[in-house]
């Protein structure tokens, strides 16, 4: 049975210890105000008392502590959320490279690595996680559950899986649309190596179905920087026949060019359908990509 | 375009290193299986022609770059006027001014210095190899050298011995000889190089048809030929180019055109001209005869003006005399102050007149009148000598002795000679001698055409046809004679003996009535003016030395003068060594009333005297002519002092050995000593003397041991020691195609721009960067590297 030591290093699990520590708040903050239990009152967490003022609700005083203190106090409860949360796994041709410098880490592997901490995390909180490996269809559905051992089987649909076929996400978020009933959140880690626009529509049907969408970009930082300099023969991960021979030199400026475009694309389709948009690269520690990205969540409103 | 280091240029097959680097690259390219395909896809689809525009531009680039280097390091050098440039060896023709205005001298030195100073230092600062000719070009074009030379010390050596002081440049002359000289040179690389003072009176006539003339041929050359004009002028001449140099020359001393007899006196004109813009009161003129001073005259001379000085004169003694005139003023140009004239003085000039018509009365026999004219004094008892003696003598005594030491035989009338004496009289005329023949009655026409005419190759000029005019008044007892008579033209003459009748002093020819004569064959061919023969009488030795010629120029009989009627009257002849004149009427007074004129004394005594003055070569010369004696020792002492050989002319291998022993010395100017061997040339022996540059006296020493003095004249003009101002040496440089420059050092600057200075590395060096920083701009911005 695999592991979530299998995916994620003792050095990760670790870290992601800690994290959950810090992380629990923040999430536990903002989640709270985000997800609205439609179970109210099923808090049973004792957090604190507080001074009545008026227009609370009669029913929170603590009248114990009014017949010993003969003043009003309310009694405040620590509130559990209930977050079910979907992790897309882009599993395309493309999320298969692996760049020529840095860790030697596939954009594939860092991918699963990055879902199998949120899937560790979220579990950690109680939280329904389930998860979606896809190319240009569904590869595997596994539905959000929240009991811990369901984070075993996350992980190994993860460690199995392989990046191959092309990538069509715009049909394949409609499919998953039509799969995931209830709202939640939906977290997406693709390199989104798409057409913006059709991507942005998919995408938007995720919010019109009132999820909450993260998207998670995986880079690799040769395409950031595209550091090649001898003539280079660019072969397609996901079209076998799609090669060109090219003096990377010459290209550099028009392809960062046409990245800084894409991404600008990218970010104001995400700003205006308000989901976050995170980048990654994968030879950032992922830990502290998922720190950043709290950090980010934490900010945002 | 050509290379100083043309192997380096083989380097440029480096520009294929680059092309090579960019098939490697293309061929030797790494694979990399690559995500973001869509972002590249659109670039390279919508940038694919630019990428390979840019490709294109850097490669090229590229490739130039070691291209250019292998250029640069090659040193190419233009050669856009089609002289090959560089260190290539030139060859120099260097023209240099040596006449007398190059004397003139500052305290930095003469012109001629500085002239050779600037020579010297142009053949020091020509490339390595380089030939050098030098021409002088004072008086006749003179080389330095018979070959160029390639020795540079050598040449400056002989340079730096030079004096100037020669006569006027003979720039055309000069001009030609150097293109002559150039074409002779083997070098590519040709250049005329003028150092001349450039006086006015020398190049203007190069600003008229010469100038084109001589422009034409420069560019006919098939090898260019450069033609530099560099004036020269001394240090402080160079401040006021502009401003008159003073200068007072003794331009001529003029003597009378007759032969002069001992004792006879004589006048001397010296003419003076001021150069300068003062009036100068008070000059004084001497006047010399061999050195010996025998006149002083005081004179005031206008400014540019000219002044006549007459020196009244005679010679007591006979033989070749100096007179020279000197002016006691100082000025800048000290050989112009003096001015000599060789003169020769006789004592007396036998004359031999054959008498044909002799008679016992007075002035009935034929040679009466002419007697007496020839010797006016004598027949006048007077205390004055005559130049000219007489000896009458019939035709039968004429023979080979009765020939001897006469310097004129006449003969008058003579109706034959036996064929004995015309052999004689032919011998004496082929040696040297002179004939006259004149008319009359009793000429036996048969024999004067077959024998003495003989169609042209004949003693005589023209033969006679037939008796023109009136009738004898003797024949028909008639007092009034028939026909015609006729007057002698009144025309310029040009024949040297009847000079002094173009002057109406001289007296009046044409007053003379002719009443008989002879019309003559057509001896037209030569024209009917006598100019032609006159510079013929001029250079009578050059004639005399063409002797293969002499046949053709035997041919020539020059009228002398005309008759009113448009017959000859006085014809002249060249035969061999010396001279036949016609009178195609009588000498008495039967034909005539020309010997009862006083003008007939004159006419005679100068036709005798021009005659026997006329075969001689003349002693006052232009510069460069050459001096020319005619030996007259016969008898001729060998090395052993025993054998005596006479000369003949049919003995001509015998005398022209003889001659070859005989020496005479001359005495130049500058006061050297020249041996001059004497030549046998036809039947005379001459001794001819060429270097006769340097205007002055040349005291040839004739076997005999008497001094014959030879003076060398030149164009006064050069006195006038004005310089071409700039513009006129630049319309002068305009018009022959020359580079007109100032100084040598402008020379060796022109000549180190064009071996080092026309190299366009340093153009190609800016190039090179130019390039490698383009490259790396191109290369950054097509990269979109960002600083």
């Amino acid at each position: 049975m695999t592991q979530v030591s299998d995916v994620l290093t003792s050095e990760d699990i670790g870290r992601l210890s800690g994290l959950q520590l810090l992380a629990r708040q923040v999430v536990e903050g903002f989640a709270s105000g985000l997800h609205k239990s439609p179970h109210k009152g099923f808090s049973v967490e004792f957090r604190e008392h507080r001074s009545y003022v008026r227009g609370d609700d009669i029913r929170t005083i603590d009248w114990k502590l009014y017949g010993k203190t003969d003043r009003l106090y309310i009694r405040e409860y620590e509130e559990e959320t209930n977050l079910r949360c979907t992790i897309l796994v882009d599993c395309s041709g493309s999320m298969g490279y692996r760049g020529s410098g840095g860790n030697g880490v596939s954009r594939h592997e860092y991918a699963v690595r990055t879902a199998a901490c949120l899937a560790w995390l979220m579990l950690q909180q109680q939280d329904s996680v389930g998860l979606v490996t896809f190319d240009t269809a569904i590869r595997r559905y596994i539905p959000p559950r929240s009991r811990p051992r369901h984070l075993n089987a996350i992980v190994e649909e993860l460690a199995v899986s392989q990046p191959g076929n092309e990538t069509a996400l715009a049909d394949v978020f409609q499919e998953i649309v039509a799969r995931i009933h209830r709202r939640g959140l939906v977290i997406i880690i693709s390199d989104l190596f798409s057409d913006v626009d059709r991507l942005m529509k998919s995408l938007a049907q995720f919010r019109h179905a009132n999820h909450e969408v993260l998207l998670f970009q995986i880079w690799d930082r040769d395409e950031l920087e595209f550091p090649f300099r001898q003539w280079t023969q660019f072969q397609s991960l996901e079209q076998a026949d799609v090669r060109h021979l090219v003096d990377p030199a010459q290209l550099r400026r028009a392809y960062l060019a046409e990245l800084a475009a894409y991404r600008e694309a990218l970010t104001k389709g995400c700003n205006r359908q308000r989901i976050s948009h995170v980048s990654l690269t994968t030879d950032q520690p992922m830990a502290d990509a998922l720190a950043a990205w709290l950090a980010v969540r934490r900010r945002s409103p | 375009m050509s290379f100083l280091n043309p192997l380096l240029a083989l380097g440029a097959a480096a520009l294929t290193i680059p092309l090579i680097i960019h098939l490697l690259n293309r061929s030797r390219f790494r694979t990399v299986d690559w995500a973001a395909m869509h972002l590249l896809e659109s670039v390279i689809s919508s940038n694919r022609r630019r990428f390979r525009l840019d490709q294109l531009i850097l490669l090229l680039i590229r490739c130039a770059i070691p291209a250019l280097l292998a250029l640069l390091m090659a040193r190419p050098v233009l050669t856009g006027s089609g002289i090959p440039a560089g260190d290539t060896p030139a060859s120099l023709v260097i023209l240099l001014d040596n006449s007398y205005s190059m004397e003139v001298a500052d305290p930095a030195g003469t012109r001629f210095d500085a002239a050779v100073e600037t020579a010297c230092s142009l053949i020091d600062s020509a490339p390595a190899g380089s030939e050098f000719s030098v021409l002088l070009t004072g008086g006749v074009p003179t080389p330095l050298f018979d070959q160029p030379v390639s020795d540079a010390r050598a040449v400056n050596r002989r340079l730096r011995q030079l004096t100037a002081g020669m006569g006027a440049s003979a720039v055309t002359e000069s001009l030609d000889a150097a293109l002559s000289l150039a074409q002779r040179m083997s070098h590519g690389r040709r250049e005329l190089i003028v150092l001349s003072d450039f006086q006015p009176a020398d190049w203007q006539q190069l600003q008229e048809a010469p100038g084109d003339a001589f422009r034409k041929r420069l560019q006919e050359q098939s090898i260019p030929v450069e033609l530099v004009l560099l004036p020269v002028v001394s240090g402080s001449e160079a401040n006021s180019a502009l401003a008159r140099t003073p200068n007072l020359s003794l331009e001529e001393l003029v003597l009378p055109p007759h032969a002069l007899a001992v004792g006879q006196q004589f006048s001397v004109r010296a003419m003076l001209r001021n150069y300068g813009a003062e009036e100068l009161p008070s000059v004084r003129v001497l006047l010399k005869l061999n050195d010996a001073e025998i006149a002083v005259v005081q004179t005031a001379v206008q400014p540019d003006g000219v002044t006549q000085v007459l020196f009244p004169c005679a010679i007591a003694t006979p033989g070749s005399h100096v007179l020279s005139a000197e002016l006691i003023h100082p000025d800048a140009l000290e050989s112009d102050n003096h001015c000599s004239a060789a003169v020769q003085v006789r004592d007396s000039l036998p004359v031999l007149l054959v008498d044909g018509d002799p008679s016992a009365e007075p002035l009935q026999s034929e040679t009466d009148f002419l007697s007496i004219a020839l010797t006016p004094f004598t027949y006048g008892r007077l205390q004055l000598s005559d130049l000219i003696t007489t000896r009458t003598i019939p035709t039968a005594s004429l023979n080979e002795d009765a020939l001897q030491d006469v310097r004129v035989v006449v003969l008058a009338n003579v109706s034959r000679l036996s064929d004995p004496q015309l052999e004689s009289v032919k011998k004496y005329v082929d040696g040297g001698g002179t004939l006259l023949v004149t008319a009359g009655n009793r000429l036996d026409l048969n024999w004067y055409t077959q024998q003495l005419y003989a169609d042209g190759n004949g003693l005589l000029p023209a033969g006679f046809v037939s008796v023109q005019g009136q009738d004898s008044p003797g024949t028909d007892g008639s007092s009034q004679p028939q026909g015609k008579t006729a007057r002698i033209v009144s025309q310029r003459f040009e024949h040297p003996s009847l000079l002094l009748f173009n002057d109406p002093a001289g007296g009046d020819l044409s007053a003379a009535e002719i009443r008989r004569w002879y019309s003559v064959t057509a001896a037209e061919q030569s024209g009917g003016d006598a100019a032609a023969e006159d510079t013929a009488v001029d250079t009578a030795v050059d004639a005399a030395s063409e002797q293969p010629e002499q046949a053709g120029a035997a041919e020539s009989a020059a009228v002398l003068a005309r008759l009113d009627n448009g017959d000859p009257l006085l014809l002249e002849k060249r035969y061999g060594d010396g001279l036949v004149l016609q009178f195609t009427t009588a000498c008495d007074a039967e034909w005539s009333d020309l010997p009862q004129r006083p003008v007939f004394v004159p006419l005679m005594q100068q036709v005798i005297t021009g005659m026997a003055t006329g075969v001689e070569p003349p002693r006052n010369i232009a510069a460069g002519e050459p001096a020319v004696a005619v030996v007259t020792v016969e008898v001729a002492v060998t090395g052993d002092g025993s054998e005596a050989t006479t000369q003949s002319p049919d003995g001509s291998a015998a005398t022209a050995a003889t001659a070859a022993l005989l020496t005479t010395t001359v005495v130049t100017p500058d006061g050297t000593r020249e041996a001059v061997p004497v030549v046998q040339e036809g039947s005379q022996q001459l001794a001819r003397y060429l270097q006769t540059l340097r205007p002055g006296l040349y005291t040839m020493t004739l076997p005999d041991g008497e001094d014959a003095h030879f003076i060398s004249g030149t164009d006064p003009a050069e006195s006038a020691l004005r310089l071409m101002d700039q513009q006129n040496c630049e319309l002068l440089a305009d018009r022959l195609q020359a580079t007109l420059l100032r100084s040598g050092q402008e020379w060796r600057d022109r000549d180190q721009l064009r071996r080092f200075g026309r190299e366009i590395w340093k153009y190609l060096l800016v190039g090179l960067l130019v390039l490698l920083l383009l490259e790396l701009i191109l290369q950054q911005r097509f990269a979109g590297v960002r600083a």
